[in-house]
């Protein structure tokens, strides 16, 4: 059963060089009580689907199509007094900068009171017990409720953000980059926190990360987003272990690995095509060593590939042979 | 190996806001950044300073390359003291010593074409104008971008990040410096280009015979670009060896609750708890004793009386704890 | 961490030497109050540099009818298109000679202003310490001279001519350009890019000039552009309180010629309205010009 089921989204952005494509028919599912993990790079889009979803979006933006069905309601048919109810309260939201979010000059408990009393129409007595709960839940001691903000250290901050936004009891929590900025140490801590939250409270959460490493940690699912497509998603062991499109192989092979051997690591040449003309084709067939001619023709569908995966290359019957392939650095270098 | 960067005893503060009681009691705090590093760096090697923000690391680079000036210690580059070089030697140092930054999108003047930002190293050092273009084709070429007329004229809003990053190795490569500090120089770059400026990185190394430092908070990046590892913790060296050994068997608590908190892109990962307590809150340091004590899973009533010196445990390994 | 997703809000004309330009034709297309402001200068630009041309009499003559009396209170769009002065002198003529005396001395003050407070600005804000101090302190006593009785007691110092209210301008009005361009400054140093140049052994002097400078002349211009109404306002206020230069005309002058001779309770329009209609127009041009690059600058002033 899902959570969210996001069909054919396509969101628009108007810039002074024209409209920029930056979702560009992206589909998936959000199953209930998992995480799934949405992957890509700066521009791919990931950002603006997560707005999309919460319905906060720059006047800029339009939404060209598609739709997001939550609970069986389509939340773009919502008035945005109707989404602003369900803000927090059913979809809660943990943004990129969450941790600058709080304002310097009050007390961290003050202002969780506060948006409790206001958004949740709890009285302040209860706004006070809940925050203090919140805190003990993700690992903060309650006590440092009356700290101001910036006694607290990035990853208390983050921590605070999280208990904010699980505040309200949400069904659906989406975070965006929770912990790039953090780290190693204290990254690896929040997302243990926010793991055994997620399981014990089963929730469902959309991780948006440009990490494949923090997707590999703590998703159930990933979605890999790729000039504003999904390009593969699946089953995260799966899309990871047995990836089907270039795009993740090479994705997976870009990384160092702290105790992997001394081999070179493989950069995908080139960079994202320009939304305001995408191709017609493949979006990713200019930096694809496995490019045919036929690719550029049409864009490849998400096609079943294996386990529940699907891939929108049109290649993926020869997966097996491309990731042998893809595993080698020669492949990738341009001539 | 002679050695080319020698630092002892390094110690680099900032002054902090005061509250009213120590302005009244006429107490000047200071936050110690830099707190005490002992460090050589032979010629042609490649040193990773590794640790979380706030450690001292970036301080640290700038001090070697005579960007702020030390609060104590001393800096030695090729022999010479830096804290005594001016004039026509300060500049022979500039032109071979180069930083490379974090940010690309900030690093060229937004006015200037590619050209105009690799030239302007050569003309600073006055180099013959005749050299000019070999010298920036070399560059060019050593950071792969090859197609050098492609690149001249553009500016650095029409160049992807990659392509910037490269850019800004290239003008950091073209007076052919020795000594080159690179502070996170990918970080801020999308995933799939940054194994691209890794290997540039790498085999600059290898062909020009550079000594690099390379700062980063990223294990497994300084594990594949540097041969040696330098972990560093509020402002002290934890841990200095070579990196595979750093790895496969660390000696410090720190160096191995880092090891097993770098993520993986894969799922069969480690999820075990992290030997390691609570979180750093606002990175106080502790006078005295060893900094790491209330993190350290292990500490014990020495660590909090007496500060832990390096002690080398195998060949060019060392780490500061008493538990060695 | 990867720059974010959301595509730039300026991404028209680039960053390139000329870009600036490009952009701010590109602005004037979608700003039509810059535009209306950039037509406005245009017009009085080209009356002030074909005055004599455009001018039917010598604007300081008095003039006779035939019959030798003096031509005083001519009517409007008779011989004269715009009348005469009780005097007897062409007022379209005096319009047209002030609109060149406006913009001389709106220009020479603005260009003085612009260049004072940008060099301080440069200096103050590049070298700090000491140098710093002393510039601020400087520009705090200058902001604290009250301007207009300022280029008054000027006037009666030097010989009364319209430069006075240039020089009083330059004395007193360069600390805002300089404060401004100085904050702008001081960010710039810590961009990524000065502390390259640094790094490759540029020399202070070219950081500050090659460098900063450029990144701060567009900011120099939005003050330039207010600076000319400015004076051309106080110009016109000095004439009109009658300390203006003696045989200069100006708009203010006229104001003041009208004033005296109680044209306003006599109901000539056309002598009083035209110098004040064009006074308003110079000056709120200015104001728009400065802000559609105030604009382009700050993008962010949008929506």
């Amino acid at each position: 059963m899902s959570v969210l089921s996001v069909q054919d989204l396509e969101v628009y952005y108007k810039t002074d060089r024209g409209v920029a494509q930056a979702v560009r028919g992206a589909s998936f599912e959000v199953p209930e009580g998992q995480v799934v993990g949405v992957v890509g790079e700066s521009g791919c889009g990931k950002t603006t689907l997560a707005r999309a979803i919460i319905g906060v979006m720059p006047k800029t933006a339009r939404i060209a199509g598609g739709r997001l069905m939550f609970q069986g309601v389509d939340l773009l048919g919502l008035s945005p007094r109707e989404m602003a109810s369900r803000r927090w309260r059913d979809i809660a939201f943990i943004p990129q900068s969450a941790m600058n979010s709080l304002d310097p000059v009050y007390r961290v408990g003050t202002q969780m009171a506060e948006v409790l009393v206001e958004r949740g129409g709890m009285d302040k007595r209860a706004a006070r017990r809940r925050a203090a709960e919140l805190f003990d839940m993700v690992g903060l001691d309650p006590g440092r409720l009356r700290d101001f903000p910036h006694q607290y250290s990035g990853g208390m901050r983050q921590r605070a953000a999280i208990a904010l936004a699980l505040a309200l009891e949400p069904r659906l929590v989406i975070a965006d980059e929770p912990v790039t900025a953090l780290d190693v140490i204290i990254q690896r801590q929040v997302l243990d926190t926010f793991k055994e939250l997620q399981g014990r409270l089963g929730l469902s959460v959309i991780l948006i990360t440009h990490d494949i490493s923090v997707v590999a940690y703590a998703s159930d699912r990933v979605v890999v987003m790729y000039a504003g497509e999904v390009i593969e998603s699946g089953a995260t062991a799966e899309v990871l272990g047995r990836p089907f499109h270039p795009y993740t192989m090479g994705l997976c092979k870009a990384f160092p690995e702290l105790h992997g051997g001394g081999g070179t690591l493989v950069p995908i040449e080139g960079s994202p095509p320009d939304l305001i003309a995408p191709p017609e084709g493949c979006s990713f067939a200019d930096r694809c060593p496995f490019v045919e001619p036929e690719c550029r023709t049409a864009r490849p569908p998400l096609v079943d590939v294996a386990s529940g995966s699907l891939a929108a290359c049109r290649r993926t019957s020869e997966a097996e042979e491309l990731r042998v392939l893809a595993g080698e650095a020669g492949t990738w270098l341009r001539s | 190996m002679a050695p080319l960067v020698v630092a002892s005893g390094l110690e680099k503060h900032f002054p902090v806001t005061r509250r009213l009681g120590e302005v009244l009691r006429g107490e000047r705090p200071v936050s110690r950044a830099v707190d005490g590093i002992d460090l050589t760096i032979g010629e042609g090697e490649t040193v990773g300073l590794l640790g979380e923000s706030g450690c001292g690391k970036t301080t640290t680079g700038r001090l070697l390359l005579k960007l702020t000036r030390p609060t104590a210690g001393t800096i030695r580059f090729d022999g010479g003291d830096l804290a005594d070089l001016a004039g026509a030697a300060l500049k022979r140092f500039r032109r071979e010593v180069q930083l490379v930054f974090q940010n690309p999108f900030d690093a060229i003047n937004p006015r200037f074409t590619v050209f105009r930002a690799l030239r302007e190293p050569l003309q600073n050092a006055g180099v013959p104008k005749e050299e000019h273009p070999e010298r920036m084709r070399v560059a060019m070429h050593r950071v792969r971008l090859p197609d050098v007329e492609g690149y001249y004229d553009r500016y650095p809003h029409q160049l992807s990040g990659g392509q910037l990053q490269r850019v800004v190795l290239a003008r950091a490569l073209v007076l052919e410096p020795r000594f080159i500090v690179a502070d996170e120089p990918v970080s801020m770059l999308d995933v799939s280009v940054r194994a691209g400026i890794l290997n540039v990185m790498r085999d600059v190394h290898a062909t020009m015979g550079l000594t690099a430092v390379y700062i980063s908070h990223d294990f497994a990046l300084v594990r594949y670009v540097c041969a040696r590892t330098v972990v560093m913790y509020l402002g002290k060296m934890v841990e200095d060896g070579p990196s595979a050994e750093v790895v496969a068997r660390p000696l410090h608590p720190y160096t191995r609750a880092l090891v097993q908190a770098v993520p993986v892109p894969r799922v069969d990962q480690s999820r075990e708890p992290l030997p390691i307590k609570g979180s750093l809150s606002a990175a106080q340091a502790q006078v005295g004793g060893c900094r790491f004590r209330d993190r350290c899973p292990y500490a014990f009533a020495r660590c909090a009386d007496e500060e832990p010196p390096m002690r080398e445990v195998a060949p060019g390994h060392r780490a500061a704890c008493h538990l060695l | 961490m990867p720059v974010t997703a959301e595509p730039s809000a300026v991404r028209g004309g680039g960053r390139g030497r000329f870009a600036a330009v490009g952009r701010a034709f590109a602005l004037v297309r979608r700003d039509p109050f810059a535009t209306a402001g950039v037509l406005i200068y245009t017009v009085f630009l080209t009356i002030a540099i074909f005055a004599d041309q455009l001018a039917t009499h010598d604007p300081n003559q008095i003039l006779y009818r035939p019959n030798g009396r003096v031509a005083s209170n001519l009517p409007p769009f008779a011989q004269h298109i715009l009348g005469t002065t009780n005097l007897g002198r062409d007022i379209y003529s005096q319009l047209v000679y002030g609109a060149r005396s406006a913009l001389i001395v709106g220009i020479t003050a603005a260009f003085a202003v612009v260049m004072i407070g940008t060099l301080v600005g440069l200096v103050a804000g590049f070298f700090r310490g000491f140098v710093d101090m002393v510039m601020m302190r400087i520009a705090d006593v200058a902001l604290g001279i009250p301007f207009l009785p300022f280029v008054i007691v000027l006037s009666s110092f030097l010989e009364p001519s319209m430069w006075n209210v240039v020089i009083g301008m330059a004395l007193v009005v360069w600390p805002s350009t300089s404060r401004v361009i100085r904050s702008q400054v001081l960010s710039l140093r810590e961009r990524t890019f000065v502390e390259a140049a640094r790094v490759t052994g540029s020399s202070p002097f070219r950081i500050l000039f090659v460098h900063i400078a450029p990144n701060v002349l567009p900011l120099s211009f939005v003050y330039g552009s207010i600076a000319v109404g400015w004076a051309i306002l106080t110009e016109a206020s000095v004439s009109f309180l009658g300390f203006g230069g003696g045989d200069t005309v100006s708009w203010g002058s006229m104001l003041q010629n009208a004033y005296a001779s109680q044209a306003l309770s006599r109901g000539w329009y056309h002598w009083f309205v035209p110098p004040g209609v064009c006074i308003i127009l110079v000056v709120v041009a200015g104001f728009f010009v400065s802000r559609g690059f105030e604009e382009v600058l700050f993008p962010r002033l949008r929506d």
